[in-house]
């Protein structure tokens, strides 16, 4: 951040807003701190009115639900959208590629890719949100009932009424 | 989302079960509307799926994000004339086209094959199979998808 006095102080500081080049403390819940760009940091809507609103920039924001290997991942896709702007097909390819990879990553580690996603949601990264749950959702294509109860760790808890009531929709699926 | 960090770990802790409905919403939400079956066969995973999925309000949602379903194809008579027109309105009809391989121009030209002019016919969409042709306001049931 600016050091010195005054003025110029107040006008770097003025300056680095205007670029959004400011640095930004994400906190986990574990204490560990992590410093981003403001760019990456806006990704998320949440922090980008806290941040549009005035709030401690300085003092950085502590983000009590999620932890740190969850706050380190959701950063990596952050500043990946946020500090890049693809302008050529080329960029945007490569950003098309990062997700693909990005998400095939997680997909090998489901309890990972829920909290990933539970903290996009928190964080409204709504890019971010939108790759997890398609990933989620595409877990559930092609599943019978019982599959997906067994995947996702769900308990049957459906009555006879309701048994009955899928299987008439069912006829006209 | 209060205790979502526990599992934050790994070791599988996490679970379908630690989202919120709002997030289960999100995730059911994205389900594709090309594979209807996988909705009823969501909905039948338990009480929460299934009271989302057949809420109105998320079924508004629903449509909203994915737009109107893919245009299956239509229901249409060649050969025209007596014997066809009795076969049509007693909703018998063959020729539904697969919609990954018409496009819209295609669609004109199968039209204009139509033998029955003051019949209209109507789009046929998936999950909303062969409801027929309609005359003078009144709708046939068609058969055959």
């Amino acid at each position: 951040m600016a050091s010195g006095s005054g003025a110029a102080a107040a006008a770097a500081d003025a300056e680095e807003k205007e670029s959004g080049s400011r640095m930004i403390t994400l906190t986990s819940n574990e204490g560990k701190a992590f410093v981003v760009t403001e760019a990456s940091a806006r990704q998320s809507a949440t922090i980008r009115s806290m941040v549009d609103d005035g709030g401690c920039v300085d003092k950085g924001f502590p983000l009590p639900n999620v932890d740190s290997k969850t706050l380190a991942r959701v950063i990596q896709y952050s500043d990946e959208h946020g500090n890049k702007e693809p302008h050529t097909v080329d960029e945007r390819a490569a950003l098309a590629k990062f997700d693909r990879d990005f998400i095939a990553e997680l997909d090998a580690d489901k309890a990972f890719l829920y909290d990933v996603t539970m903290a996009a949601n928190y964080l409204h990264i709504q890019g971010l949100l939108a790759l997890t749950t398609q990933c989620v959702a595409d877990t559930i294509k092609g599943k019978t009932p019982e599959e997906i109860r067994t995947a996702f760790g769900i308990e049957y808890d459906l009555t006879a009424q309701d048994e009955k009531e899928i299987k008439e929709e069912d006829t006209h699926a | 989302m209060s205790n979502h960090c526990v599992g934050g770990g790994g070791g599988g802790a996490a679970g379908v079960d630690d989202l919120t409905d709002d997030l289960v919403a999100e995730i059911l939400l994205r389900l594709r509307p090309s594979e209807p079956a996988c909705l009823v066969r969501a909905s039948a995973v338990c009480k929460p799926w299934r009271r989302i999925l057949t809420d109105q309000a998320f079924l508004r949602r629903y449509r909203d994000f994915h737009g109107a379903p893919p245009l299956l194809g239509f229901l249409h008579n060649v050969a025209g004339g007596g014997e066809d027109r009795k076969v049509c309105e007693r909703g018998y009809f063959k020729a539904v086209f697969p919609y990954t391989s018409f496009c819209t121009p295609g669609v004109h030209l199968q039209q204009n094959r139509v033998q029955f002019s003051r019949k209209r016919l109507l789009e046929l969409r998936e999950g909303d199979v062969a409801k027929g042709m309609q005359s003078n306001g009144k709708s046939h049931k068609g058969g055959q998808p």
